[in-house]
């Protein structure tokens, strides 16, 4: 898939994008990660912190609510308020009873400053006024209030923030119940300490911040609160249920409403009262999210000058790749050359050099292609004037042979045919390769013409395997050798007898010419003689290193008994596609 | 360019991007640290405690006037507690007890030398501005040449009656007010008209809160008699007179004039529901002139003032209606005083009080409110100026009487309900004076 992409896309995209999307990828993963352990490290030191603020807290709840309990048992375990209940009384003894209750307990209010007042519940109350900070009531209006079931089983229980009317308006307090006992056992009433549920919240305050603290009794009904609401039973930890019932076997811990709040809590000694802290998400993330803003601004800025960046650089990279593929596209117009900048040093330089140097030879090559043509062109009007040429050659060749046996010279038309057969050989169609029996045929034609010119002075023996006769030679490779041995060997004498043999060898055909003529002459004279009539040797000697480099060979040498002897050696070549690929005219 | 050029390019490019996402990481453990101990230092505000006794008139009217101080001074924030009179002074012992009283608390004349020889009281004496003021109220706030109270209103103890109720019931109080023997006369001729639960007067022969002695004091004063103390302090309730004074109101209490001991014992000063003579249960009480306010926004137009019966002699007294002191504990003395002299000087601060703690001490004051002043202020003025012309001169209380007067509450409660004979209750009252009472 990538490997398509980058086979598919433009370069300058590819390039371009895909640093882009990579600098964009790492500036998101990196501002990521430090919001998300800064988040991280933020809650943890803040959720160990307010566990530690909380600890304290826990004492000073204790040690404050630990004295209201414990103010509210010397209140019940008063004499005083023993006596009120014990028989009825006439009415001044009832009066200095009542004020004795009230003196007593009016004390343990001023005394203790955060009690704000204390209800004192019997039957048939003394009448008291709203303001008192000591007040009588009907413990049968007790049973109305809703929050009497929570001291109607136990002897004791405190009952979250609810309102009260004071001396001081209607106050909202934190209060604890607990029944009392006449000395004789007798259930006499309820003694309800009413603190201001402001001191209690004072406690859960901290001085110059303001917390979301919320404080549960062991049955998890809210005593009292600061700061914000937040339902605890969103915590599975810490919701068993309906309520708040039961508590979770750590004394402390928090957890994170991710989104909302992270609440701590912990679990006020010996009590089973629960104190619960939430900080508000926002709050929590403020910090950190301002860090991933100021990070997300600069790495937008840089992001935004690494894609500027980006697209000069890629520019610069990709700008000698274009103007080399306009080249190309401009290719046979010379211009294209012309196109190509001059100034690049580096790699870039070098494939522009190496263009212009190919296309500096594509020139040249065509060029030569160019001229070859035009040869060969020429060649072939030359091949097609030279098949006219035999053509007529030959014609006339008959005319003539039809001229002489007209006339009665059987020589001549004699020798005229056999030329004209000689002639036909020579052509064979333009084949340069002819097998070894046309070739001997050629060269008997030319011994018997000479024959005929010297009568039987000459003579030749042929002695060829028949399997040999299929080989292909070069044609006109013997001629130029029985010429020479008569012209020349057999000058100035009377006879001369010319052999030609051929022996089949291995890789190839061994070509005997052998003469008795005068042999070779001697080695200045061998020179001169070269440059008079060495052009059909030589002719034979290149053509046979032509057509077979150094596989053919040519030895001539003298005679012991006299005579020349010249041996060809002409590898074999059966298919004359082979051997003859290149059709020379 | 070179490639190594552009390779350092690159490596500076790398390392930046790496500084910066470092410095976002330090930037923020520093503030995940350095969260608690910010904001530490909030300025130099003062809060000064303040504590008075009285009713809702008095709260409303005093904690308008702090409001108003702390607009002008926003340094200055206050932390009030404030209550009624009947538990005001137990409360008042309990913190002096445990040495925590507020910077500014509200004493009456009753009180005011308990606290200050017990070296409770900052010596005001300087630093407020007391030359509005009548030389004698300012002297009542003095302890052995020192001041430790400043006065902040004139005040007069009264015979406060249902004038509603005796306009129907065809009585008219004249303006000098009726004698002792008048009121009784008028008192049995009114009972036959009162329906059942009514009753013509309180019973002044029975405390049922505290210092309420003067309910007698008004007796032997105008029996000639003089206060039931002597201005050094000494014991001086006249027996004969003690007597004759609970044998009058045994037989007013038999008669149905006054009410059975056991209704008396249920009044509750200032509650709607239980002050006998707010819910219309008795016509006649004997009330200081200050707290006039509070009956009048209860029931208005309801209310009237006269003096307290005369016989041989007035019977009334004038006296400052409370007095500010400061806490010798004050972390904030001089704050204090500044807000006390406001308090008392200044014409905002009086137009906000009106005569809620009594008629303003300050000249000034006054005539800037009595301009704005409507019929029952008025009448609160004009009481204390029937007072003024034949008032017994008032001396303040010797130390330890507020303690008394708590075991005055306890006697008069015994022989109200017959319990003690007045003679017997005369013994206690003078022995506890000795005990009480060390001079």
């Amino acid at each position: 898939m990538m490997d398509r992409l980058f086979k598919k896309w433009h370069i300058r995209h590819l390039y371009f994008w895909s640093m882009t999307i990579f600098v964009v990828l790492l500036f998101a993963v990196v501002i990521w990660t430090s919001y998300y352990f800064s988040v991280q490290g933020i809650i943890r030191t803040t959720s160990s912190h307010q566990e530690r603020i909380l600890a304290q807290l826990n004492e000073k709840l204790r040690a404050r609510f630990s004295l209201i309990e414990s103010v509210s048992l010397s209140a019940v375990r008063n004499n005083q308020l023993m006596n009120l209940l014990s028989e009825p009384k006439e009415s001044y003894e009832n009066l200095v009873a009542v004020q004795n209750v009230v003196a007593s307990l009016q004390t343990l209010t001023f005394s203790t400053p955060s009690i704000l007042n204390i209800d004192v519940y019997v039957r048939e109350a003394p009448r008291s006024g709203i303001n008192d900070p000591v007040r009588f009531l009907e413990l049968a209006a007790i049973e109305k209030e809703d929050w009497y079931s929570q001291i109607g089983q136990s002897d004791f229980a405190w009952i979250g923030e609810h309102r009260t009317i004071a001396y001081t308006g209607e106050t909202s307090v934190v209060s604890f119940a607990r029944k009392f006992y006449s000395s004789g056992g007798d259930y006499g009433g309820i003694v309800m300490i009413n603190m201001k549920a402001s001191e209690v919240q004072q406690l859960l305050l901290e001085e110059n911040v303001e917390p979301s603290r919320q404080l549960f009794d062991s049955g998890g009904r809210l005593i009292t609160r600061v700061g914000r609401d937040f339902p605890l039973s969103d915590i599975p930890e810490l919701d068993t249920g309906e309520r708040l019932v039961d508590f979770p076997p750590a004394a402390n811990g928090y957890r994170l409403v991710p989104g909302q709040a992270l609440v701590v809590w912990t679990q006020i000694k010996g009590s089973g009262w629960l104190l619960a802290e939430t900080t508000p998400w926002k709050g929590l993330v403020a910090g950190s999210a301002r860090m991933a803003k100021f990070l997300l601004a600069i790495g937008l800025t840089a992001v935004a000058a690494l894609v500027l960046f980006f697209f000069l650089l890629n520019r610069k990279f990709t700008q000698p790749i274009y103007l080399l593929l306009r080249a190309m596209n401009h290719f046979p117009a010379e211009k294209g050359r012309s196109m190509l900048p001059e100034d690049y040093r580096n790699e870039f330089g070098q494939l522009f050099h190496g263009y212009r140097k190919l296309l500096y030879r594509i020139e040249e090559l065509y060029e030569t292609l160019r001229l070859q043509y035009r040869k060969q062109k020429e060649a072939e009007i030359g091949a097609l004037q030279a098949m006219i040429n035999p053509h007529f050659l030959y014609n006339t060749l008959d005319q003539l042979n039809w001229m002489a046996i007209k006339d009665g010279n059987d020589r001549m038309s004699h020798v005229l045919e056999l030329t004209g057969k000689m002639l036909r050989i020579g052509l064979s169609n333009g084949e340069s390769l002819i097998p070894l029996s046309a070739e001997l045929e050629l060269s008997e034609c030319y011994i018997k013409i000479q024959q005929i010119r010297l009568g039987d002075r000459i003579r030749y023996e042929i002695d060829v395997p028949e399997e040999t006769r299929s080989c292909l030679v070069p044609k006109m490779t013997l001629q130029p050798f029985i010429e020479n041995s008569i012209r020349h060997g057999f000058h100035g004498r009377k006879t001369g007898e010319i052999a030609i043999r051929c022996q089949k060898e291995e890789r190839g055909l061994r070509l005997i010419i052998e003469d008795d003529g005068k042999g070779l002459p001697e080695e200045a004279a061998r020179l001169s003689a070269r440059t008079r009539g060495g052009y059909g040797l030589r002719n034979v000697r290149e053509r046979l290193s032509a057509f077979f480099g150094s596989g053919a060979a040519l030895e001539i040498r003298g005679r012991d008994e006299g005579g020349t002897l010249v041996a060809l050696f002409i590898p074999e070549l059966r298919d004359v596609e082979s051997g003859g690929g290149e059709r020379i005219p | 360019m070179t490639k190594a050029r552009w390779l350092g390019l690159g490596a500076t490019a790398l390392s930046l991007v790496l500084v910066i996402t470092a410095c976002g990481a330090n930037s923020n453990d520093s503030k995940g640290s350095a969260n608690s101990p910010s904001h530490s230092k909030a300025g130099s505000a003062v809060q000064l405690g303040i504590t008075w006794a009285g009713s809702q008139v008095r709260h409303d009217a005093t904690l308008a006037a702090l409001d108003l101080y702390s607009k002008s001074n926003p340094d200055v924030t206050f932390e009030p507690t404030y209550m009624g009179f009947d538990t005001y002074f137990t409360k008042l012992a309990t913190l002096s007890a445990s040495r925590n009283l507020p910077d500014i608390m509200q004493i009456d004349t009753g009180n005011l030398m308990d606290y200050a020889l017990r070296n409770q009281l900052a010596d005001l004496s300087g630093g407020i501005d007391t030359s509005n003021m009548n030389e004698k109220l300012l002297s009542a706030g003095k302890v052995n040449g020192k001041l430790y109270g400043i006065p902040l209103g004139v005040n007069t103890i009264t015979f406060m009656y249902n004038k509603a109720a005796f306009d129907k019931l065809g009585i008219q109080v004249p303006e000098k007010g009726f004698n002792w023997d008048e009121w009784v006369k008028i008192a049995k001729e009114t009972k036959p008209k009162l329906e059942k639960g009514k009753y013509f007067m309180m019973d002044l022969s029975m405390a049922t809160g505290t210092t309420e002695s003067d309910k007698y004091e008004i007796y032997q004063l105008a029996y000639g008699k003089g206060f039931i103390h002597t201005p050094d302090g000494k014991f001086n309730i006249d027996r004969d007179t003690y007597i004759q004074f609970n044998k009058l109101f045994a037989d007013l209490r038999n008669e149905g004039i006054v009410p059975p001991a056991n209704v008396t014992a249920g009044h509750k000063q200032n509650d709607p529901q239980l002050d006998l003579f707010m819910n219309g249960t008795i016509l006649v009480q004997r009330e200081y002139a200050a707290a006039f306010p509070n009956f009048e926004s209860v029931h208005p137009g309801q209310f009237a003032m006269t003096l307290v019966p005369s016989a041989s002699n007035a019977g009334g007294f004038m006296l400052p209606s409370q007095f500010f002191t400061v806490s010798q504990n004050s972390k904030y003395p001089d704050e204090a005083r500044k807000f006390i002299e406001w308090f008392v000087n200044d014409k905002e601060a009086g137009r906000a009080l009106t005569l809620a703690r009594g008629v303003p001490v300050s000249k000034p004051v006054l005539d800037d409110l009595s301009q704005t002043l409507d019929a029952t202020a008025q009448m609160q003025i004009d009481i204390i100026d029937r007072v003024a012309t034949d008032a017994n001169s008032f001396s303040s209380r010797p130390k330890g009487y507020g303690a008394w007067t708590d075991e005055w509450t306890k006697i008069s409660q015994a022989v109200a309900f017959d319990k003690m004979a007045p003679e017997k209750a005369y013994d206690e009252l003078k022995k506890k004076w000795d005990e009480i009472i060390k001079l």
